[in-house]
């Protein structure tokens, strides 16, 4: 069978003792930054870039790819004994998981959320082996317009799937295509809005940006919020749930596999959206939605086990495609580029100790991190004792010496200490960052896309609508549309968002 | 990716404050019409080409116009007010920014990338922990020279040494 030899593959590259320990480092770094609130792998990531530029494709590939999955693990410690989320993806875990803590319930509500994960994690692993190579040899026949159109769907997925205003959403989308433009065009080889900076001519780095966006601004954002920590450490000898708890996760945990190995895929998704939609399920199908928010397991098993599974399946468009539906995919697009690799529907065909390498890798760091972490929890509630005076200042020196050692440049710092600023004063205007950076990704792609198609029609737009497949995407990225504008879903909408 | 979201309580809805006007897309608006303006202004001295052979400013124009065209939305909403329009309300009216951190935090990192080439790895990291810890809350100058000793070494020994990223680590 080819899955078969394909996975055999996968067990070959990944069972190296290189490989084993670089995908063990990149499942605890990641649980660490997980737990920490205010570093996150888009930050990490970025980091680490440039360190891995000496290692194996394959070995850098499943490092970060440990790194990503690892935080959303990390993310949940935090936000059940805490109440404080380590990432954005474990916000709601901490509605019913600290008030479990609370009731001396930690280690069931630990114990539950990091078993939903591996279970999660497995079954998102499979999904992509079973799908990818399909979805790659459907990509093999995208022309220019097709790509056009995907991405179109891609940016409508991401401002549908953003927080708060869908307008700004819309308008952040638009500003991160245009700075997307800043640099040398390829087609003209015209240098636009360089400003007489060399340092421009190739673009706004993208860890520049979000190294500015998400890292600094996060950090200010945290400081004029006065810090307030109580660990509730209540009992943790007790991390294996009760058999009362096992039935009534058992069906949260399948569904959450489900929405989240979905919500994945689609561009502009990814594990935040995955938990926040699992948890709105879950209290919808419940019989007794009142003991949501007072420490209903279900609320924990759920999203901790989407989250889970969505960041995994969210490499499918990466490896299939060549398209990043979120920000960590983006990096790993430039990890990937580092070394010679061009993502598209061709890496499974030219680079399969890669492609199916790193598949496998998630699912041997979904057992790293299941039998690594429990035991570690208590080491993670210590780390957490360290206040975040001590924490912020190493956090920006990380990230500033990230942001300069990838080309050595001053201007580099500079811009990404500007981004900081603006990034701060967005998230006081309440727009969310997200879709400025995925317009970002796709500004040049989309610019280069839509100049060939237009070239292959001579000017005439309605080649997207006559290619089928064009047609399809166009249509589908309408549809999600004109159903977010919809009063109905609008309210829906709304009410997942509050909670 | 982070959301600042220090405490998952904050998430609760917030008692909302009705006025007629919402400044908070009142300034999102107008700055998102700046900034596209000044793009288009920018792109529109560029070569612009026809849809068939497009020049590098027919793309950036485009898309310039169309944020002036989005910034001015969000603007009328906030002007119309959010409750007949449907678009969910900026959570508090008044844009409180909190300038001791943002300058700190931004100042830190100037002075790290002003540093970083002339004096090397070790006093630009000093200079970003101290500016940086200067900005919190609790600020205590034995603690944070300590914090920046430490880390300053830990960032040298992890990068220069470890890991032989092409760093100057003392001045050249």
């Amino acid at each position: 069978m080819d899955l078969l030899d394909n996975l055999l593959l996968g067990f070959q590259v990944c069972l190296t003792w290189t490989n084993l320990a670089y995908c063990l480092l990149g499942t605890v770094i990641g649980t660490l930054i997980g737990v920490l609130p205010g570093v996150g792998p888009v930050m990490t990531i970025a980091l680490l870039l440039p360190v891995t530029y000496g290692l194996e494709p394959s070995s850098a590939l499943i490092m970060l790819a440990g790194i990503y999955y690892g935080a959303q693990y990390g993310g949940s410690t935090s936000a059940i004994l805490l109440n404080l989320p380590g990432e954005t993806s474990s916000v709601v875990t901490c509605l019913d998981g600290h008030q479990l803590a609370r009731q001396g319930r930690a280690g069931a509500a630990l114990g539950v959320a990091a078993l939903g994960s591996f279970f999660g994690g497995c079954v998102a692993t499979l999904v992509i082996a079973l799908f990818a190579p399909t979805l790659a040899a459907v990509g093999l026949k995208f022309g220019p317009t097709e790509y056009f159109s995907l991405m179109a769907l891609g940016l409508v997925a991401a401002v549908v799937l953003a927080h708060g205003s869908l307008l700004k959403a819309v308008a952040m989308t638009v500003l991160g295509l245009l700075l997307g433009l800043v640099g040398m065009d390829v087609n003209s080889s015209f240098v636009r809005f360089g400003f007489g900076l060399p340092e421009l001519s190739d673009g706004l780095g993208f860890v520049v940006v979000a190294t500015g966006l998400f890292g600094f601004a996060e950090i200010v954002a945290n400081l004029t919020a006065r810090e307030s920590r109580s660990v509730a450490t209540s009992d943790l000898r007790h991390l294996w749930p009760t058999r009362a708890d096992w039935r009534a996760s058992a069906a949260p945990v399948l569904r959450g596999t489900a929405l989240g190995s979905l919500l994945g895929i689609l561009p502009g998704g990814g594990a935040a959206m995955a938990s926040f939609a699992a948890y709105t399920l879950e209290k919808r199908l419940s019989r007794q939605p009142e003991r949501f928010g007072k420490g209903a397991i279900e609320g924990v098993a759920g999203p901790e086990t989407a989250n889970n599974a969505a960041a995994q399946t969210s490499f499918i468009p990466l490896l299939t495609l060549g398209l990043p539906s979120n920000p960590v995919m983006a990096l790993m697009i430039g990890a990937m580029m580092i070394h010679g690799v061009t993502p598209g529907p061709q890496v499974a065909a030219q680079n399969p100790d890669l492609f199916w390498g790193t598949i496998v890798s998630m699912w041997i760091g979904n057992l790293m991190l299941v039998v690594l972490n429990l035991p570690l929890i208590g080491l993670w509630v210590r780390l957490l004792r360290v206040p975040y005076r001590l924490l912020y200042p190493a956090i920006l020196l990380f990230g500033a010496i990230g942001v300069y050692s990838l080309n050595n440049s001053v201007i580099d710092v500079l811009l990404s200490a500007g981004f900081g600023a603006l990034g701060y004063l967005l998230i006081k205007l309440e727009c969310e960052p997200a879709p400025l950076l995925l317009g970002l990704i796709l500004g040049p792609l989309m610019e280069e896309n839509l100049r060939r198609s237009l070239l292959l029609s001579r000017g005439d737009p309605t080649i997207f609508l006559t290619k089928p497949i064009s047609l399809a995407l166009l249509l589908l990225a309408l549809a999600l549309l004109a159903l977010v504008i919809s009063p109905a879903i609008r309210r829906t909408r709304a009410v997942a968002f509050q909670e | 990716m982070t959301q600042a979201a220090p405490d998952c309580e904050a998430k609760a809805p917030m008692p909302r404050v009705h006025s007629p006007i919402d400044r908070k897309n009142l300034q999102a608006g107008a700055l998102f019409a700046a900034v596209g303006a000044a793009f288009a202004a920018v792109s529109s001295g560029y070569p612009l080409g026809t849809a068939a052979r497009m020049g590098p400013g027919w793309f950036p124009l485009a898309l310039g116009l169309l944020l002036v065209a989005l910034g001015a939305l969000v603007a009328l909403i906030g002007v119309i007010g959010p409750r007949r329009t449907g678009e969910p309300a900026a959570e508090a009216n008044a844009t409180t920014i909190g300038w001791r951190p943002l300058l700190h935090v931004t100042a830190s990192v100037v002075a790290f990338a002003l540093l970083i080439e002339p004096t090397g790895l070790i006093a630009a990291s000093v200079a970003l922990v101290l500016i940086s810890s200067s900005g919190g809350w609790e600020f205590h100058w034995g603690e944070a020279t300590a914090l920046a000793g430490s880390l300053a070494a830990l960032v040298v020994g992890l990068f220069a040494y470890a890991l032989h990223i092409p760093i100057s680590v003392w001045p050249t």
